[in-house]
């Protein structure tokens, strides 16, 4: 059981990553360069979209980047 | 023993096996203070940063360049606990071993029970395509290497993830696995909490591409550049000595990584004098060693 647990994390720790790590870290790098909203909207919604979507291309994909 | 006096080849190979038990013996039995100092400090350093850092009494570039530097030498120590190096198990300070063990992998956030177990298979399968966990950081050449081992196996899950599918029912890998799943979810719980406090960029210059950085280096240095081209097999050809450009400090003492292979119980500050007293017996028996070495 642990096994799977294990695995299902791992195949799906890269959706986690983009949404809990990538987003806010992304967003206080925005911040830092002043940027604190986008079309209005606080810089961390459009974080945890692109974190999300970020995460979702690399668990399909089963890489980050296109190369 | 007749039978061997006979035929002489037989003769003459018992005879080196015993000579290179004579010799390997010198290096083996003593405690490795130099591994345990090595711990000691490493791990005092990086855990002294954190609190540094989120003080901001050290700027950023800095603790990202010590703590690099501390999680490049994180794994050897661990890496001598896993052969009980420190402490044989049934020893009274085997628990010291362990706690070594453990806790010099914190910086690489990795399984220590995990990393053992398929340590001990890489040793028993050193360069088999199936039954190596470390055959997968093979690579063409160097460039091929830094692609493979920093890109393609960016995630120590992913270089062990075929190994654990695998692993059979028992209760020793039942705990190797959940060692594993508590070590992961620590690691990333510890980062996510700190991020949303408002420390990315300090938990991200302190654990998270130090991590990312050493553990591509560790393999490229450990796994690949010893056992390259990983296409022979056999106690004496699965490893290789090497004349490494960047030099024996850079390559982690890697370039005598055969006399781990040969002797797993010398400790890694003493392979190089092993090497040159090994150095006759070596050449007699065919290893791959550079010249200049």
């Amino acid at each position: 059981m642990f096994g799977r647990i294990f695995i299902f994390l791992v195949s799906k720790g890269r959706i986690f990553f983009g949404v809990l790590f990538m987003a806010p870290l992304l967003s206080q790098f925005l911040n830092y360069n002043k940027i604190e909203t986008i079309l209005g909207v606080p810089a961390l919604i459009p974080c945890l979209f692109i974190g999300f979507f970020w995460g979702l291309y690399a668990t399909i994909k089963g890489r980050w980047f296109w190369f | 023993m007749l039978q061997l006096k006979e035929d002489g080849f037989g003769f003459e190979k018992m005879d080196l096996i015993r000579k290179e038990r004579i010799i390997a013996r010198q290096f083996i039995g003593k405690t490795p203070w130099f591994m345990i100092t090595w711990w000691a400090i490493n791990i005092s350093v990086w855990f002294s940063l954190w609190p540094l850092t989120l003080t901001g009494q050290i700027p950023l570039y800095l603790t990202f360049l010590i703590s690099l530097i501390c999680a490049l030498l994180s794994y050897l120590p661990s890496h001598e606990a896993q052969h009980e190096n420190i402490a044989r198990k049934g020893s009274s300070l085997f628990w010291f071993n362990e706690l070594i063990g453990y806790t010099s992998l914190i910086p690489l956030a990795v399984p220590y029970r995990l990393l053992r177990i398929t340590h001990m298979h890489h040793h028993s399968y050193t360069n088999h395509p199936t039954k190596d966990p470390d055959y997968a950081t093979r690579a063409k050449n160097l460039k091929n290497a830094i692609w493979v081992n920093f890109f393609t196996n960016a995630s120590a899950n992913n270089l062990y993830k075929n190994f654990l599918e695998n692993m059979e029912e028992n209760k020793e890998n039942k705990r190797t696995i959940f060692e594993s799943i508590l070590t992961n979810i620590a690691f990333w719980t510890i980062l996510v909490i700190f991020v949303w406090l408002g420390y990315g960029f300090e938990v991200a210059c302190l654990w998270w591409i130090p991590k990312l950085i050493a553990t591509g280096y560790v393999r490229l240095t450990l796994s690949w550049a010893p056992h390259h081209p990983m296409n022979e097999q056999g106690r004496y050809r699965n490893t290789r000595g090497f004349k490494a450009r960047i030099g024996t400090i850079l390559t982690m003492g890697m370039e005598y990584h055969i006399i781990h292979h040969l002797h797993p119980s010398i400790p890694l500050n003493l392979n190089p004098a092993a090497y040159r007293a090994l150095k006759p017996i070596l050449i007699e028996r065919n290893c791959r060693l550079d010249i200049d070495l």
